[in-house]
C-alpha cells in the first residue's frame, strides 16, 4: 500500500500523507517526490496533511523533512498543514506567528479550516 | 556355565539399566542447579523457576521413555507371560524373564531362583510405581508449562500495555509541554494587547480633547458670527437712518427750490432750509463713518471667523488622524484578541486530548493490574504444582533406593550364581 497520496486542485497541491517514512532514505524519496510537483510553475499553495500519522518519526527522518519544509516555505506562497493533534497544530501556529509568517504558513487540525485558508473550500478529497 | 554365563549377561544387563535410570532421572536436574548456583543465579526467581522446571520436565520425559523402554514387560504379571515360544518380544529383560521361567518349569524351584523371582516381582511393583509417579510429575510439569505459558502470555500483554501507557504519557507530556509554551506565547500577546489597548485609550482621549476644542473653537464662530449679526443689524439702522436723511435732504431740496423761486421776497425762509440741510449732512457724516467703523468690526469679525473656521479645519484634520491610530490600534487589539481566543479553543481541545490520552493510561493501567493479579494466581499455581513435584521426586528417590537395593541383592544371586 501507498505510503502517500497527491492531488493537485487549481493551484494547490494536496499531499496526504499516510504513513511517516521509516528510513532517512525513504523519507527522502518521498520529499523529492512531493518537491519535483511543487516545483511546476503552475503550483503556488502546498496543503500538506499529516492527520494520518501516528507516532513520532525518527530524527533523522525529521531532519529531512525539517529541510524540506524550509524549502517550501521559501518557496511556495501559501502553506497548511493539518496536524494529527492540537498539541502539534498550536506548535506550529506558535512557531508560525513568532517567524512572522502565520498569514502564510499555518496549522490548523481540521482539513475543512485548511481547505479555507487554502482558498478552496469547494475542493474534494475524495473525488477526482 | 553356559546357563550361569547367559545369567550374568542379562543381570548385567539390569544393573546397567537401573543404573542408567537412576542417572537420568537425577542427572538433568542437578547440573542445571549446579550451572544456576555458579552463575550465581537466584533460585527464588522465576528465571531458576522456569529454567529448573525444564530441566525437571526433560530428564521426567527422558525417564518416562526409557522406564517404558525397561519395565513395560512387568507390566504383565510375569507368570502370565506367553512362553509358547513367541519371540515376539525381545526384550532382553523379557528374554531373560523367560528364559528363567522356562528354566523353573523344566527345573524344580529352588531357593535362589525363587528369591530371583520374589526380587523380579518386586522390581515390577517398585518400576509401576515409578511410571506411575513419573506420569504425575509429566502432568504436573506439563501444568506449569501452561502456567508459565500463561505468564509469558500475560508477559506480552503487559509489554503492550506498557508500551501504550509510555506512548500516551508521551503524547501527554508532549501538549503539556506545548500549552506551557502557548501559555508563555499567550501571556505575551496578552502584554501587548494590554499596551495596545492602553495606547488605544490615551489616543481616544487625545481624540475626545480634539473633538473639546473643535466645539470650543465652533462655539467661539457661532459667538463672532451672533456679533457680526448684532452689528449688520445695526448697519441696517444706519442705513435707514441715512435714507431718511437722504428722504429728508431731498424733501428739503425740494424746499430750497421753492424758496430759491421766491429769493427776492423771503430769503431768511431760505437761510432756514439751507442750516437744516447743513444738520442733515452733518447727521449723514455722522452715520457714515458709523458704517464705516462697522463695516471694519465686520470685516474683523470675519477674518475672526475665518481663522476660527481655519483653526478648526485643522483640528479636524488631526482629529481624522487620530481615528486612524485608533483603527490601527484596535486593529492590533483585535489581532490579540484573535490569538488568545485561539489558544483558548486550542487550550480547550488540547485539555481533552489529555484526558483521553489519560483515560487510555487508565485502562491500560487496569489492564497490566488484571494481567499482574493473573500473574501471581499462575505463580501462585507453579508454587503449589512445584511442591507436588517435590513430593513426587521424593517418591522417584525412594523407588530408586528400592531399585538400588534390588540391583545390590541381584547383584549378590548373581555372584553367588558364578561362585557357585
Amino acid at each position: 500500500m501507498a505510503k502517500y497520496e497527491m492531488k493537485v486542485y487549481k493551484d494547490v497541491l494536496y499531499f496526504n500523507y499516510f504513513e511517516m517514512a521509516g528510513t532517512k532514505e525513504e523519507a527522502e524519496k518521498h520529499a523529492n517526490a512531493v518537491k519535483e510537483v511543487l516545483q511546476k510553475p503552475e503550483i503556488k499553495k502546498f496543503l500538506n496533511d499529516n492527520s494520518k500519522i501516528i507516532g513520532v518519526a525518527k530524527p533523522e527522518v525529521n531532519m529531512v523533512w525539517g529541510k524540506f519544509m524550509e524549502w517550501v516555505s521559501s518557496n511556495i506562497e501559501k502553506n497548511a498543514t493539518v496536524a494529527p493533534s492540537v498539541a502539534l497544530k498550536m506548535q506550529l501556529n506558535r512557531l508560525s506567528r513568532t517567524a512572522g509568517t502565520y498569514d502564510s504558513i499555518r496549522a490548523f487540525t481540521k482539513l475543512d479550516e485548511a481547505l479555507e485558508f487554502m482558498g478552496i473550500p469547494e475542493f474534494k478529497i475524495n473525488e477526482g | 556355565m553356559k546357563k550361569v554365563g547367559r545369567s550374568l549377561t542379562v543381570y548385567q544387563t539390569l544393573l546397567l539399566y537401573l543404573f542408567l535410570f537412576t542417572l537420568i532421572i537425577t542427572f538433568i536436574p542437578l547440573v542445571t542447579l549446579f550451572i544456576f548456583i555458579i552463575s550465581d543465579i537466584s533460585l527464588k526467581s522465576i528465571s531458576a523457576i522456569i529454567g529448573l522446571s525444564i530441566a525437571s520436565l526433560l530428564s521426567l520425559c527422558f525417564a518416562y521413555m526409557y522406564g517404558h523402554f525397561l519395565f513395560s514387560p512387568f507390566k504383565q504379571n510375569v507368570k502370565d507371560i506367553d512362553v509358547s515360544g513367541d519371540d515376539s518380544l525381545h526384550h532382553p529383560v523379557y528374554k531373560w524373564v523367560k528364559e528363567w521361567i522356562m528354566n523353573t518349569e523344566n527345573n524344580s524351584v529352588n531357593e535362589q531362583d525363587r528369591q530371583v523371582m520374589e526380587l523380579v516381582e518386586q522390581t515390577a511393583a517398585s518400576s509401576q510405581q515409578l511410571m506411575s509417579t513419573t506420569e504425575e510429575t509429566t502432568k504436573a510439569t506439563g501444568e506449569i508449562s501452561a502456567s508459565i505459558q500463561e505468564l509469558a502470555s500475560g508477559a506480552d500483554m503487559q509489554t503492550q500495555s506498557i508500551q501504550t501507557i509510555n506512548d500516551s504519557s508521551s503524547q501527554v507530556f508532549f501538549t503539556l509541554t506545548e500549552i506551557d509554551e502557548s501559555t508563555k506565547f499567550v501571556k505575551e500577546t496578552s502584554k501587548t494587547a494590554k499596551k495596545n489597548a492602553k495606547n488605544g485609550s490615551d489616543v481616544v482621549f487625545s481624540a475626545t480633547e480634539q473633538m473639546d476644542e473643535i466645539a470650543k473653537q465652533v462655539d467661539d464662530s457661532i459667538h463672532v458670527v451672533n456679533d457680526l449679526k448684532e452689528k449688520m443689524n445695526q448697519v441696517g439702522e444706519i442705513l435707514s437712518l441715512i435714507t431718511d436723511i437722504s428722504n429728508q435732504t431731498n424733501l428739503l431740496s425740494l424746499n430750497a427750490a421753492i424758496e430759491a423761486a421766491r429769493a427776492g421776497e423771503h430769503g431768511k425762509g431760505f437761510s432756514v432750509v439751507a442750516e437744516e440741510v447743513r444738520k442733515l449732512a452733518e447727521q449723514t457724516n455722522a452715520a457714515t463713518a458709523k458704517t464705516q467703523h462697522l463695516i471694519d468690526e465686520i470685516q474683523g469679525g470675519t477674518k475672526e471667523v475665518i481663522d476660527v473656521i481655519q483653526e478648526s479645519g485643522n483640528t479636524i484634520k488631526q482629529g481624522v488622524s487620530r481615528n486612524g491610530e485608533i483603527s490601527q490600534v484596535f486593529q492590533l487589539i483585535s489581532q490579540d484578541v484573535d490569538v488568545v481566543d485561539e489558544f483558548i479553543q486550542d487550550l480547550s481541545e488540547a485539555v481533552h486530548e489529555v484526558k483521553e490520552n489519560m483515560n487510555g493510561v487508565t485502562s491500560s493501567m487496569e489492564d497490566v493490574s488484571s494481567v499482574a493479579s493473573q500473574s501471581t494466581a499462575n505463580l501462585q499455581n507453579i508454587v503449589a504444582v512445584v511442591e507436588e513435584l517435590n513430593a513426587s521426586m521424593q517418591e522417584v528417590s525412594s523407588s530408586a533406593s528400592l531399585l538400588a537395593d534390588i540391583s545390590t541383592k541381584l547383584n549378590d544371586q548373581v555372584d553367588n550364581e558364578f561362585y557357585k
